[in-house]
């Protein structure tokens, strides 16, 4: 990814070989291994990958919320300050005033007990030197900003009061109420239906265009990645196993994995109508054997594969700027059209 | 589905028990500020001309051996019986309450050494170890509130800090978190609040408990202080008429049962109403 091709602006994040690792029966095992990203300004990043593969770690990583017990190594730069690094007053001014976080459960995200107007005038002032009114005002312009109707009366009202999807704009509001630049969304529509989440969708979009966010976007949904992700990585046992545009990695996919994930959505069943589902199971993180994680679930594999560790960079012969697979076949891949 | 559906309907109920419990609980309460109001007689008044009467018209609980109305006495106990159940009780819930907070919330060594401090005062019988203070401080109401609120922090103290460990995993505890919070202002001002449910429930139950154990103590000559009017104190002071003047001791029995069963029917009904299950 360093050797970008167009002119792109400066990443305002990086992660750099961030590993996340539990202590196991022989030593520890990592759950996350070596991801490394790029995220640029006004960019969405799809962070996508079954249950298991480390994506919510990883967001849960760069904000510094994982519980003691796990280790995390590599560098977290935020503005050229390394987050991982950061004593506990950074953090908290980094917290809720440049980064912000987005949950997957809007029920259980908001506190309970306290109304919206409070949860957002907390953080006002935790974050601001605005006095009361102006929070009040703030507060009333946040609603209106995330499409809550007749946002004086809401801020009254206490979350359970308030349906998924208005929930959801909620915790988008509480958020975004500090003028965060960097947004970590860890699958914020998958608990909301359908027409809800391309709602939520729609403002997350309007939102980082009028306000400049970055965002990265947690999900297992490929069809949420096409509508809203600027670029996608794939994870797969903790590691990511391909990245680039999303148009690139969704239409001429690079790995076998992703090629598997495409072929297993439901608009892509086969003639019989079942859906194509991958063989196996993730491996366990604590019994991983050499080579590629993907290699026994994978058809393409071969006996490299299982000996050697693939890294993830540019594939010989693909014409996609920043397309990358962490595939030792991939340039085969290529040969064979490289579609699902 | 159909589980949580119906502990969302019994969310907010008022149910029978609530409504019962709370009536008992009010009227004790204004009894037990207002005795003046509903005495009919001074209850420390001697009158050498009714002795030991049994319920009748002029005493509708009948009298004492120095004739003293027992009615009368009954009713300006409840201000001191009230009293106990909430002094009893609120300095264990608040220093219980803040130190399982904090323990719940940042566990590590402090945790560990609190718990600990715990299983040592849990081993011995509750009543032995209140017993045994009160008898080392001297008998009086203020040495029990002292002896109480030494052993009884670790009711609450367990209860909090089960429910904050519960708490903090919770989304919106990493959610205030995110928003770069200070751990105390999480804690207290997020955490706690939604964790005080099982706390209000059992300290109601733990009323109850007080107005029982200082009966007891004021039995036994710990507690409340003869000629001072306290329910435990008038059923000691019936013992010894029993036979012939039961009335000395019943209706003060029936009192300390009302008052139990109310604050008891309460506590449940509050479960009910907080849509909790009851945690054991």
């Amino acid at each position: 990814m360093e050797r970008e091709r167009h002119e792109t602006p400066p990443a305002v994040l990086s992660l750099r070989d961030l590993t996340v690792s539990l202590p196991g029966g022989a030593g520890r095992f990592d759950i996350v291994r070596g991801v490394s990203l790029d995220l640029r300004r006004g960019e969405i990043l799809g962070l996508v990958g079954e249950s298991g593969s480390g994506k919510s770690l990883t967001l849960k990583a760069i904000m510094r919320l994982l519980p003691g017990a796990m280790q995390t190594r590599g560098s977290v730069i935020w503005k050229g300050q390394d987050v991982l690094a950061a004593d506990a007053g950074t953090l908290r001014r980094l917290r809720g005033a440049e980064m912000s976080m987005i949950f997957q459960e809007p029920m259980t995200a908001l506190n309970p007990v306290l109304s919206i107007g409070r949860q957002i005038d907390e953080s006002l002032k935790a974050h601001t030197a605005l006095d009361r009114r102006a929070r009040h005002r703030r507060a009333v312009e946040l609603l209106d900003l995330v499409g809550i109707p007749s946002a004086e009366r809401r801020l009254r009202d206490y979350p359970f009061r308030f349906s998924g999807g208005m929930r959801q704009r909620a915790m988008i509001a509480i958020a975004l109420a500090c003028d965060p630049q960097l947004v970590l969304a860890d699958e914020p529509t998958t608990a909301l239906d359908v027409t809800i989440q391309d709602q939520i969708l729609q403002l997350l979009l309007r939102l980082r265009d009028e306000l400049g966010l970055s965002v990265i976007f947690v999900t297992h949904d490929l069809g949420v990645v096409s509508e809203i992700c600027d670029r996608t990585a794939i994870m797969y046992a903790g590691e990511i196993v391909e990245t680039g545009a999303t148009r690139t990695v969704l239409s001429a996919p690079l790995h076998p994995y992703t090629q598997g994930l495409l072929r297993s959505m439901p608009g892509a069943a086969s003639a019989d109508g079942r859906l194509n589902a991958i063989p196996g199971q993730p491996p366990q993180p604590a019994a991983r054997a050499p080579g590629c994680a993907f290699a026994p679930r994978c058809a393409m594999a071969g006996p490299a594969c299982s000996v050697t560790d693939p890294v993830l960079g540019p594939v010989l012969g693909s014409v996609r700027a920043g397309h990358a697979s962490a595939c030792l076949r991939a340039t085969d891949l290529i040969a064979e059209g490289g579609q699902p | 589905m159909s589980a949580v559906a119906a502990i969302a309907r019994r969310r907010g109920r008022i149910s029978l028990p609530l409504l019962i419990g709370a009536g008992i609980v009010l009227i004790w309460i204004v009894v037990g500020l207002f005795p003046g109001l509903f005495a009919p007689y001074d209850p420390d008044a001697f009158d050498y001309d009714a002795l030991l009467q049994a319920p009748g018209l002029a005493h509708p609980f009948g009298t004492d051996s120095f004739g003293r109305d027992i009615l009368s006495r009954v009713i300006w106990a409840a201000r001191l019986d009230i009293q106990i159940a909430v002094f009893s009780t609120i300095f264990a819930l608040g220093f219980g309450t803040v130190l399982g907070a904090l323990c719940g919330f940042y566990g590590g060594w402090f945790d560990a050494i609190v718990s600990r401090v715990i299983d040592v005062v849990v081993i011995f019988p509750f009543l032995v170890l209140i017993i045994a203070i009160i008898a080392f401080l001297g008998p009086g109401l203020f040495n029990m509130y002292v002896a109480l609120a030494a052993i009884n922090w670790v009711s609450y103290c367990k209860l909090m800090r089960g429910e904050i460990r519960l708490q903090k995993q919770l989304d919106y505890a990493a959610a205030a978190q995110v928003l770069g919070y200070r751990d105390l202002r999480i804690l207290f001002r997020h955490l706690v609040p939604n964790a005080m449910t099982p706390i209000v429930v059992f300290w109601m139950t733990d009323m109850a408990l007080a107005v029982l154990l200082g009966s007891s103590l004021g039995y036994l000559g710990l507690g409340a202080q003869p000629p001072e009017a306290e329910w435990g104190v008038l059923i000691a002071d019936g013992k010894n008429y029993i036979e012939t003047a039961w009335w000395m001791s019943v209706w003060p029995g029936v009192a300390i049962i009302t008052l139990g069963f109310g604050l008891s029917l309460l506590g449940d009904g509050l479960v009910v109403y907080f849509g909790k299950k009851e945690r054991s």
